[in-house]
C-alpha cells in the first residue's frame, strides 16, 4: 500500500485539482434545443420546440413528462437529446414543464393534472395543430398520469408511447413500493404542509443504490482531466439538482391509490369523479421498459399492455436503466429512431 | 493551468508546491524506515519539510496580501490558520514514525507489547487524520468560497465530502494494513479497537439525513426549561420527572451511539415516573392557557421520545450493517494473508472498491427487508407526528397575538383553488370554439368559397 501520506497527498492533490477545473469552467447549461412558450396556466407552461422547416409528420408530439425532476433529462446536451431527435425526424413536438409548485398550489390534485392541465395542453395543441388527435408521448410518472387520460378522452389521442411507467404496483421487485406499504401518506403530506419536498423524494432514490452518490466522486476524480467528460458529468448533476416538489393531494392520490391499493389496474380508480377503466384506452400503444430499471421495475411497466383496450400494441424492451432509457448512446441510436418509425407508420 | 483570480492562482501554486513538498519529505522518511535511521534522520527531515513549508506560505501571503482587500477576507487570519495546521500535521508526523519505530522494535516480543503498539500506532495515525479532516474542512472551505458560480460551488463541496468519505474509510482499514505490513495481522483484535462511535461517525458521513440528534436536544432543553418553570410555580412539585427528563436531555447526542436498550430503558423510565407522578400532579394544578400549553408540551415530548426510539433503532441498523460491512471486508483479507502465498498488501483504492462493492450488497439486503421498511415507515410517521405537534403548540401561543396563523393562510389558499376552480371550469364551458367546431368552421367556409 502507499505511504499514508502519499495517499492523503494524493486526496489533497485531486481536490486541488477539482477546484482548478470548477473554478476555471462556466456553470454548464442544459435543455439547450430552441423553444417558445405557447401556452400557460398556473406553474405550468406549454413550449413548442422551434423547427426550422414544416413539420413532415401530420400528427404532432406531445410530451408528458413525470412530477419528480424536470424534462431537461430529454435534452441534456445536443449530441444527447432525445428531443432534438424527434424534432430532426420530422416531428412537431410539444412538451409540458411542469414548472416549480409551491405551498400556494398544496390543493391541485389528479384530477387538476389530468382532467385539467393535460386535458387543456391536448386541446391547446389540437386547436393550434388543427387536428383532431395527437400523439402522446410520455414519462414515467407522466406515462400513468397519461395512461389515465389516454383512458379518459381516447378520441383525442391517436398514439401512446409510455416509457418506465409504473402501472401494476403490487409488484415487491423495486424498493419504492416496498417501502411505500409500511409509509402513512396522510401524515407525510400533512407534515409537509401540503408540498413534498424534491429534496425528500431524492433521498428515497438514492437509496435504492446506497453507494451511488459516493462512487460518482470517483467519476467527477476520474474526469478532471478531461472537459468534455467533465462538462458531461456536470450536465447529469445539474438535471439531479434541479428537483421540483409535489403538491401534496395529487402525491397523496398518487400514494394511496395507485402504490399502496393497486387501483388502477384493478379499475377501481376515479379521477375528477370518473372512474377510469383502462379498456377504454384504444389507441396504438409503444410500451417501453428498462430491463434493469431499479426505480420501476419491469414487472410494473409489462402488464399495462394486457389490460388496455388497444389492438394495436407494442412491447419495447430496452436494454439499460431507468435514465439510460433518455440519456445512453443506445438511447440516441436505437430507441429514439424505433419510436420515430413506429410513430411514422401510424401517422396516416 | 490559471484562472483569473491572483489570490487563487497563489493558492494553488502554494498548495501544489506544498504538496511536493510534503510528497517529498514523505518518501525520505518511508526511505529512512527502511534503512531503520529513522531515529537520526527524522527530526532533520521534519525540519526542513516544515521551514520549506512556512517559506511556500510566507511567498504566499506575500503575493497575494494586497489583492485579499477586494475580496472581504482576512489574509493573515486565513494564513494564521493554514500555518497552524500544517505546524499540527508536524506534530502528528513525528508522533506517528515514532509509534511505528516503536512497533518494529517490539517486534517478536509478548502479545501485550503488540497490542500496546498496535493502540498507540493507530491513535497516531487518527491524529494525523484528524488533523487532515480539518484541513478538509477549513482549509478547503475557503477555497470554495472563491469559486465561479453556485453550481460549481455545490459541485466541489460534494467532492471533498466524497473525498472525505474515503479518508474515513482508510481510517478504518489503516490498522489492518499496517498490522499486515508488519506480519501480524489479528482479526479480533481489530475488530475490538473501533467502538460504536467510530462506526457511527463513518455512517452519519454516508447517511447524514437520518441523524438528528442535535436539533433534539435543542428541543429538550427548551422544553425542560418550561416544564421546570411550569413546576417552580407548582410548588416544586413533579421534581422526579424533571430529574429524568434532564436526564435524558444529557445523554444527547450519545444516545444515538448504538445502545438501543439503554435507550429504550431510559424513556422507559421517563415515562413511569410520569404516570406515577405527574398526571395526578397535573389534575391538581389550576386550570387555564398555562396549564393547557404545558400539557401540550409534555404530549409533544412523548412524541418525541417515542420518535427518539424509533430513530435510533434506524440509526443502530445503519450502523449495524456498516460494521459488518467494514468487518467483512477485514475477514476476506485475513484469510488471504493466512494463506502462505499472500505477498501483496492491498492498496487503498482496492480496498476501497471492495468495501464500496460489500456496502452496496449489505445496505441492498438491508433496505430490502421488511424489517427496515417498517422501522423506517414508523420513523417517518413519528417525525411528521412530532412536527405537527409543533406547529399546533406554536399555533396556541402565537393565538393570543394579532398575527396571521399558518391555518388561516391554509384556508386561504384552499378559498382561492376553490375559486380559481370555478372560474376556469366557467371558462371551459363559455370556450365552445373547439377543435371539431374549428374544423367544421374550416370547411364550411371552404365550400362558401367554391
Amino acid at each position: 500500500m502507499k505511504n499514508l501520506f502519499e495517499e492523503m497527498g494524493d486526496v489533497s492533490r485531486k481536490i486541488t485539482k477539482s477546484f482548478e477545473s470548477l473554478n476555471n469552467l462556466k456553470e454548464v447549461e442544459i435543455a439547450t434545443t430552441p423553444k417558445t412558450a405557447v401556452y400557460s396556466e398556473d406553474k405550468l407552461t406549454l413550449y413548442r420546440y422551434d423547427r426550422k422547416t414544416e413539420a413532415t409528420y401530420k400528427t404532432p408530439i406531445l410530451i408528458v413528462y413525470a412530477l419528480v425532476n424536470t424534462y431537461k433529462m430529454l435534452d441534456l446536451q445536443p449530441d444527447r437529446s432525445y428531443i432534438k431527435n424527434l424534432l430532426d425526424s420530422g416531428f412537431d413536438v410539444y412538451l409540458i414543464d411542469w414548472g416549480f409548485p409551491t405551498r400556494s398550489d398544496r390543493f391541485i390534485n389528479m384530477d387538476d393534472y389530468v382532467n385539467g392541465y393535460i386535458n387543456n395542453c391536448v386541446d391547446h395543441v389540437r386547436k393550434r395543430n388543427r387536428v383532431e388527435k395527437i400523439n402522446i408521448l410520455s414519462i414515467c410518472q407522466g406515462g400513468t398520469l397519461s395512461v389515465i387520460y389516454a383512458s379518459l378522452f381516447p378520441t383525442k389521442i391517436k398514439n401512446l408511447v409510455t416509457h418506465v411507467t409504473p402501472i401494476d404496483f403490487s409488484t415487491n421487485e423495486g424498493l419504492l413500493f416496498r417501502w411505500s406499504r409500511d409509509m402513512d401518506f396522510d401524515k407525510i403530506v400533512e407534515g409537509f404542509d401540503g408540498l413534498v419536498p424534491g429534496d425528500y423524494l431524492n433521498q428515497g432514490f438514492d437509496m435504492l443504490k446506497p453507494m451511488m452518490k459516493i462512487q460518482k466522486q470517483q467519476t467527477l476524480a476520474a474526469s478532471l482531466e478531461d472537459e468534455a467528460k467533465l462538462t458531461n458529468f456536470l450536465r447529469m448533476e445539474k438535471w439531479i439538482s434541479e428537483s421540483p416538489a409535489q403538491t401534496g393531494e395529487c402525491f397523496r392520490t398518487f400514494m394511496k391509490e395507485l402504490y399502496q391499493k393497486n387501483k388502477l389496474i384493478k379499475g377501481e380508480l376515479e379521477v375528477g369523479g370518473k372512474k377510469v377503466n383502462l379498456k377504454n384506452l384504444t389507441s396504438p400503444l409503444l410500451n417501453i421498459y428498462a430491463t434493469e430499471d431499479h426505480l420501476v421495475p419491469p414487472a410494473s411497466t409489462i402488464p399495462l399492455n394486457d389490460h388496455v383496450g388497444s389492438k394495436d400494441k407494442e412491447l419495447y424492451s430496452f436494454k439499460g436503466g431507468h435514465i439510460g432509457v433518455f440519456v445512453g448512446g443506445k438511447s440516441q441510436k436505437e430507441l429514439a429512431p424505433a419510436v420515430v418509425a413506429w410513430l411514422a407508420k401510424r401517422d396516416k | 493551468m490559471k484562472t483569473n483570480n491572483p489570490i487563487i492562482d497563489s493558492m494553488l501554486e502554494a498548495q501544489a508546491t506544498a504538496l511536493n513538498n510534503w510528497m517529498d519529505s514523505a518518501k525520505k522518511m518511508q526511505s529512512s524506515l527502511t534503512s531503520g535511521n529513522i531515529p537520526h534522520e527524522g527530526q532533520g527531515i521534519l525540519k526542513e519539510w516544515f521551514e520549506k513549508q512556512t517559506a511556500i506560505l510566507n511567498s504566499m501571503q506575500q503575493n497575494s496580501t494586497s489583492a485579499f482587500g477586494n475580496n472581504n477576507q482576512n489574509p493573515q487570519e486565513f494564513f494564521k490558520n493554514w500555518l497552524n495546521t500544517q505546524t499540527t500535521y508536524a506534530k502528528q508526523m513525528t508522533d506517528f514514525n515514532q509509534s511505528i519505530l516503536n512497533s518494529f522494535n517490539s517486534f517478536g516480543k509478548p502479545a501485550q507489547d503488540y497490542v500496546s503498539n498496535f493502540t498507540t500506532s493507530n491513535n497516531a495515525w487518527t491524529n494525523i487524520y484528524n488533523s487532515f479532516m480539518h484541513t478538509l474542512n477549513t482549509s478547503y472551505d475557503s477555497m470554495s468560497k472563491n469559486i465561479n458560480g453556485t453550481f460549481n460551488k455545490d459541485i466541489f463541496s460534494n467532492f471533498v465530502q466524497g473525498n472525505q468519505v474515503y479518508t474515513k474509510m482508510l481510517e478504518f482499514f489503516q490498522p489492518m494494513i499496517t498490522s499486515m505490513q508488519k506480519g501480524q495481522f489479528n482479526l479480533e483484535e481489530f475488530k475490538n479497537y473501533f467502538t460504536a462511535n467510530n462506526y457511527q461517525h463513518l455512517t452519519k458521513q454516508m447517511f447524514g439525513d437520518f441523524y438528528t440528534g442535535g436539533n433534539l436536544k435543542e428541543f429538550y432543553d427548551t422544553s425542560l426549561n418550561q416544564v421546570q418553570n411550569f413546576f417552580t410555580n407548582q410548588n416544586n412539585l413533579g421534581k422526579e420527572y424533571y430529574a429524568q427528563v434532564q436526564n435524558i436531555s444529557k445523554e444527547f447526542p450519545h444516545l444515538f451511539t448504538g445502545n438501543l436498550d439503554k435507550v429504550k430503558d431510559m424513556f422507559a423510565n421517563k415515562d413511569n415516573v410520569f404516570a406515577k407522578t405527574f398526571e395526578p400532579l397535573l389534575q391538581m394544578s389550576g386550570a387555564g392557557k398555562e396549564k393547557e400549553n404545558i400539557e401540550a408540551l409534555i404530549a409533544l415530548m412523548d412524541k418525541v421520545t417515542e420518535y427518539s426510539v424509533k430513530q435510533t433503532e434506524l440509526q443502530n441498523k445503519l450502523q449495524n450493517t456498516m460494521r459488518a460491512s467494514v468487518e467483512n471486508v477485514a475477514k476476506e483479507y485475513s484469510e488471504k494473508f493466512q494463506n502462505p502465498d499472500f505477498t501483496k498488501v492491498p492498496e487503498a483504492q482496492e480496498l476501497y472498491n471492495e468495501w464500496i462493492k460489500t456496502n452496496e450488497k449489505l445496505f441492498g439486503e438491508l433496505f430490502a427487508s421488511e424489517e427496515f421498511s417498517k422501522v423506517k415507515g414508523e420513523t417517518m410517521n413519528l417525525a411528521m407526528d412530532v412536527k405537527k405537534h409543533f406547529e399546533k403548540q406554536f399555533e396556541s401561543v402565537l393565538s393570543n397575538f394579532p398575527v396571521v396563523l399558518k391555518s388561516d393562510v391554509e384556508e386561504l389558499q384552499k378559498t382561492i383553488y376553490d375559486l380559481k376552480k370555478q372560474v376556469k371550469e366557467l371558462q371551459g364551458k363559455l370556450n365552445i370554439a373547439g377543435v371539431s367546431d374549428l374544423l367544421d368552421d374550416e370547411k364550411s367556409s371552404k365550400k362558401g368559397k367554391k
